[in-house]
């Protein structure tokens, strides 16, 4: 910017104010030279800005900016010459070029830094153009800023010559013209010194005065009258006459400042304007008696210098010019002439002095023309070396980029082909890697061997020597060789041999390039194998195999086809459409159905036999009626399947045909078999699936429906998930991982047994299975075929054995102890008893019998209680309507004894008159547990025993008996209905009481239990099945008997059974 | 026989047995024998502990030397106490002879698994109650001498 506003000052000449603004920054005194900068550093900081930003912005001009910077660098470069060989003071064109020695240092690099970028930057193309160019042009602009410089130098040596010259010039003169003064005052001195003055003496010495000084123009003697007397022209004028002569008004004017001065003195004077100026001498003549006369001298400072040049003249030049300033001085100075100043008398003269053409031109070095000349030379030289060097540089990198493209194709060559040189003779000379590969030959083993290493002995000795043939005329010879490899493999390859002839066109080597076709060969032999494979299936006897365009015209038909329907190939490929020998009654029959199953309509014919493979994609096979040429029919199974090519477009159908007549005869056998094996599978109640392992199709039998309660479907297919939903879930883990262990290891790993949950029922059963499984020819499961048994009910029976000898091993446990303590307690008494006995103590026998009799009661008791809990599962037990207050009754009565003496209040709600159980059962029941009110529940101050009846859960009567005695504890709430569990001693029970009662209530598949809640009474309930109160037996009063015991509670009831 | 050893106080005798005449019976066999020991009897499993514990009525009961225990009580069987006491480490020093009717293995090693220290049989007879009391005082006095 700065640069810019620099060169718009110098080139429009204007004052921006720049110079002020810059100037009157804050600078640091003494820091640097302040200063508005040279034009030449503005124009070149132009253009170095120009170029960065250019550089910068536009990648592309990278090239064309190389120009500018030149000249930038340039400028620098010459100044900077310009400084380092002294020349930089008349810089130039006006000093125009100047520059501070800093700036073109700093430009100079500037500039090379710049170029440098523009030349990397550069296009590889445009380089060797621009390049040299911009080099050219820079090193054209230095040279050029050099000559001018030097020429500027040399002007400037000749004006400081001109002017010493002039200056020698005029110190001569000043001497010349005071030696002619001193001679003008020597001849007025002998003027004086003459003893008579006489105007000829005066004239004579004046004469002789001018003649030993020509410069000397006129003597003149000025007399005291006034009068000029012209001694050289020897006229005489009277003072008086001066007027007249005007051009003589000088004289008198010398003589009159001399006068005044009082001194001999020197003056200029001029006639008239245009004359010359003369320097007029004006000298006083002493004499007694006339002491104002003068004698005046007048020369001319033409004549004057010019004498005094002489000496000079082939030097120089001089001119005189009019004192005082003159305008042509610059223009003087310019031209390389100089101005001298010369005092003569009182004025200064202006010398200008101008070097004579002569010695000016002796004075010349040449350096400037040599600069010049060296300077373009330099630019055409530096201009052609760069564009060669450049130039080089793309042929090299052009031929580098052909070599690269060759060696990429060798490669690729390499990669595809093997490559086998050999010499005229056939020795290999040279083979490749993929050679080397292929034949598993290292390449030491092939190299000096013919290509006889590789022959297979596939092609008979005739084509190899016609291969020789063609190739030793120089023919290139193309073929499939069968070649074979080291370790004795066969491999093909195509090849093509080249002979290459020398210079002389003789064979020199051979060239083979050869291609492996070995998968090629490979595939074509598998295509003819196929069409072998194909002829034999068209040839197959047993199969009608015709295939058919999209349209339905035969293009195929086998000999198979020919014999069975007595049609030839000949009548009906291209002709006919499988519609001949179909039943069309048939055909139509079926179009309905199938136009149904598939949702489209259908035309009837040919597209009826295709339409279904055509939409599900897999062969469909059906049973069809073939009808004869000669009219007979007869049932086949047909498969029609779509043909496709590879790109998956239809291009026809292909029918395989079974005649099936004698199959359908043997049809009948076979469902009579099956039928036969179905009711044996019925019978026993074996269920049979088959399982498609690959397909994960289930087959199941009837009874498989049957066990899992699932509606049998038409092809009795069901899936495995199916079935691993029916199995229940603990059980789906465990079977899974043995039916994957089956599938996977193909053995069978014996009897599996699972439960399932069979669909209709929701019942669970248990299911036991065997497995066999069928491989295929891989050894992998194709098949698993198995039974499934319900065996739920034995499951049951001897889960229910198993409880049963659990109980029966508790029962004789326990009855172990608790039978055996009364025998303890006999035994013991009786030992005393013996003892007393014998010693005749009879104090004590007494209590001995008792507790005797109390052991042996209680075991009756005992063995009572057990004998009655065997006894209640027993089949022969018979059910019937009961009254429960009659049985509540008969307890109470029985009972009446413990009421009476703990003072019992009965609390009686039968709300439930009947059940519907054993009399016997029901009897027991509510003896044990009032009687267990009565024993265990009493303790209150106000014992009560209430006996309710309730509708119960479905079916039963909830009967409770409560009392409000301690309660049972929660811990002993299951306890107290095990055998022999007693929760206090000495009450008399036996502990079998319970456990009775709760094998009755199992009995009719309910349960007793007792709500602890201690504290508050025991409360037992128990269900028994719910009677219709219809049947009951007469044997008691109806109405009355529904509360019998409600006279009984109150009053004291007598004592019945101790 | 050996002689019993000299002791220094009467032997406190715990009877737990539900049964009176068998209760009876051990303490004639025990008046026979001449052993004049202190012995309290309780009913079930859950006095037996109150007892030891001294919880309840028991308050003022003693600590037994030793144990006669019958497997099969009301409300908590012969070996629930059996456990009780011996998880008990303030009661299982006392030694524990569980007396039952049942000579049947399964018992007598579920016994000796709960650390009884010893398993009586009842015998059938006199002689045989005898024998067992006479062993019983023998086995005290050996305990107590060791400790």
């Amino acid at each position: 910017m700065v640069g810019v506003l620099t060169l718009i000052e110098y080139v429009v000449g204007t004052d921006l104010g720049l110079d002020e603004l810059l100037m009157e920054q804050p600078l640091a005194p003494g820091v640097s030279h302040v200063g508005r900068m040279d034009p030449s550093t503005a124009l070149s900081l132009v253009l170095a800005g120009m170029c960065v930003v250019m550089l910068a912005m536009w990648k592309r001009a990278a090239p064309w900016t190389s120009l500018p910077i030149a000249i930038v660098t340039a400028l620098g470069a010459a100044s900077l010459l310009g400084y380092l060989v002294d020349i930089a003071s008349p810089y130039a064109w006006g000093g125009l070029g100047r520059m501070s020695f800093v700036s073109s240092v700093s430009l100079t690099l500037i500039g090379a830094g710049l170029y440098a970028c523009a030349w990397a930057d550069g296009h590889p193309r445009t380089r060797p153009v621009l390049l040299p160019a911009s080099a050219g042009l820079g090193v054209l602009v230095a040279t050029a800023c050099l000559w001018r410089a030097m020429i500027a130098e040399e002007a400037s040596h000749d004006r400081l010559l001109a002017s010493t010259l002039g200056e020698q010039v005029a110190t001569h003169t000043r001497e010349c013209l005071a030696a002619h003064l001193e001679a003008v005052d020597h001849a007025a001195a002998r003027l004086e010194a003459a003893d008579e003055w006489s105007e000829e003496t005066w004239r004579a010495k004046a004469e002789r005065t001018l003649a030993d000084f020509p410069i000397i123009a006129r003597i003149a003697l000025v007399n005291s009258s006034g009068q000029l007397v012209d001694i050289a022209s020897g006229a005489h004028h009277d003072a008086s006459l001066l007027p007249h002569v005007e051009s003589e008004g000088a004289w008198a004017m010398a003589v009159e400042r001399a006068r005044e001065s009082g001194a001999p003195l020197a003056t200029m004077a001029r006639g008239s304007p245009e004359d010359e100026p003369q320097i007029e001498y004006a000298v006083p003549i002493i004499r007694e008696g006339s002491p104002d006369e003068w004698m005046v001298a007048r020369i001319s400072p033409a004549r004057l210098l010019d004498a005094c040049g002489r000496p000079f003249a082939d030097k120089c030049a001089i001119r005189v010019l009019d004192h005082g300033v003159h305008p042509a001085r610059a223009q003087s100075e310019a031209s390389g002439r100089s101005i001298v100043r010369c005092a003569l008398g009182d004025v200064g003269w202006d010398l200008e002095v101008a070097l004579a053409p002569a010695f000016a031109a002796s004075l010349r070095s040449g350096w400037p023309g040599t600069a010049l000349v060296v300077g373009i030379c330099a630019t055409l030289l530096l201009s052609i070396v760069l564009h060669l060097l450049e130039s080089g540089g793309r042929i090299r990198l052009a031929q580098r980029g052909l070599l690269r493209e060759i060696v990429l194709q060798k490669v690729a060559l390499d990669a595809h082909s093997l490559v086998a040189m050999t010499d005229a003779r056939g020795v290999i000379t040279y083979a490749n890697d993929k050679f080397c590969e292929v034949s598993k030959y290292a390449r030491e083993e092939l190299i000096g061997r013919t290509h006889r290493i590789v022959n297979s002995g596939y092609h008979p000795k005739a084509f190899f020597v016609e291969m020789w043939h063609t190739i030793t005329r120089g023919e290139t010879w193309h073929g499939d060789i069968c070649n074979r490899d080291k370790d004795g493999g066969l491999y093909w390859v195509a090849s093509t041999i080249v002979p290459i002839r020398d210079e002389a066109g003789k064979i020199e080597k051979y060239v083979a390039v050869r291609k492996d076709i070995t998968v090629q060969k490979e595939h074509e032999e598998s295509i003819r194998r196929l069409a072998a494979l194909q002829a034999a299936i068209l040839a197959s006897p047993g199969y009608l195999i015709i295939a058919t365009d999209t349209t339905g015209v035969v293009t195929s038909f086998n000999a198979a086809s020919e014999r069975a329907l007595g049609y030839t190939a000949d009548e009906v490929v291209g002709h006919a459409t499988p519609m001949l020998w179909h039943d069309p009654a048939e055909v139509t029959h079926r179009a309905g159905p199938l136009a149904d199953e598939l949702g489209r309509s259908l035309e009837t014919g040919f597209e009826v036999l295709v339409a279904r493979t055509e939409s599900t994609g897999v062969p469909d096979e059906n049973e069809w009626t073939f009808v004869r040429k000669n009219g007979t029919r007869f049932p086949v199974s047909l498969s029609v399947t779509c043909l496709r090519d590879g790109h998956g477009r239809l291009i026809g159908y292909l029918s395989v045909i079974r005649d099936i007549t004698r199959q359908k005869l043997n049809e009948a056998d076979i469902v009579d078999g099956r039928q036969r094996e179905r009711l044996a599978m019925q019978a026993t109640g074996v269920g049979i699936w088959e399982w498609d392992v690959a397909g994960g199709m289930v087959h199941w039998d009837e009874q498989m429906f049957r066990i899992y309660g699932v509606e049998q479907t038409a092809d009795s297919k069901v899936t495995y998930d199916d079935w691993r939903q029916a199995v229940v879930i603990e059980d789906v883990v465990e079977q899974e991982r043995m039916l994957q262990e089956l599938v996977r290891g193909g053995k069978d790993r014996g009897v599996r047994r699972f439960r399932i949950r069979n669909r209709s029922t929701g019942e669970v059963r248990v299911i036991e299975a065997h497995d066999a499984v069928r491989l295929d020819d891989n050894g992998r499961v194709e098949w698993v075929v198995g039974t499934n048994f319900d065996i739920t009910d034995r499951v049951r029976a001897e889960e229910e054995l198993h409880q049963k000898n659990e109980e029966l091993e508790r029962f004789v446990y326990t009855a172990s102890h608790d039978l055996k303590s009364p025998i303890v307690t006999i035994l013991g008494y009786c030992s005393y008893l013996k003892r007393d006995a014998g010693r005749e103590r009879y104090g004590e026998i007494g209590d001995y019998c008792d507790a005797i009799t109390r052991a042996a009661n209680r075991m009756r008791a005992c063995i009572d209680d057990l004998l009655e809990l065997a006894r209640v599962g027993r089949a022969d037990i018979e059910c019937e309507e009961v009254r429960i207050s009659d049985v509540v009754r008969e307890v109470l009565e029985d009972q009446a004894a413990a009421i009476s003496e703990a003072g019992v209040k009965i609390d009686l709600d039968l709300r439930e008159p009947t059940v519907y159980c054993s009399r016997r059962h029901a009897s027991q029941v509510l003896s044990n547990l009032i009687s267990n009110a009565l024993r265990y529940g009493c303790t209150a101050p106000e014992p009560v025993v209430s006996i309710r009846t309730a509708p119960g859960e479905a079916g039963f009567v909830e009967i409770a008996v409560d009392d409000n005695g301690k309660g049972i504890e929660p811990k002993f709430a299951t306890r107290v209905f095990e055998l022999f569990e007693r929760l206090e001693s000495g009450k008399g029970g036996t502990g079998v009481g319970l456990a009775l009662v709760k094998r009755i209530a199992e009995h009719y598949g309910s349960q007793v239990r007792v709500i602890p809640t201690p504290g508050e009474g025991a409360k037992f309930r128990i269900g028994l099945p719910k009677g219709d109160g219809l049947g009951l037996k007469k044997d008691s009063s109806g109405e009355i008997d529904a509360k019998p015991p409600k006279a009984d509670k109150t009053g004291p009831i007598p004592a019945g059974r101790g | 026989m050996q002689s019993p050893p000299k002791r220094t106080r009467p032997v406190r005798f715990l009877l737990v047995e539900d049964d009176e005449d068998h209760a009876d019976l051990i303490a004639r066999a025990m008046r026979e024998h001449r052993i004049s020991n202190e012995c309290s009897r309780v009913e079930n499993g859950e006095q037996a502990l109150a007892f030891l514990r001294k919880e309840g009525e028991f308050g003022s009961a003693q600590r037994p030397d030793i144990i006669l225990l019958d497997l099969k009580l009301p409300r908590m069987n012969g070996l629930e106490v059996l456990r009780e006491i011996k998880w008990d480490p303030e009661l299982s020093p006392i030694p524990v002879v569980m007396l039952s009717t049942s000579s049947a293995d399964e018992d007598k090693e579920r016994a000796y698994e709960l650390r009884a220290n010893s398993y009586v049989v009842k015998p059938l007879d006199f002689d045989s109650f005898n024998q067992i009391v006479s062993t019983l005082n023998y086995y005290w006095a050996v305990v107590n001498e060791a400790v």
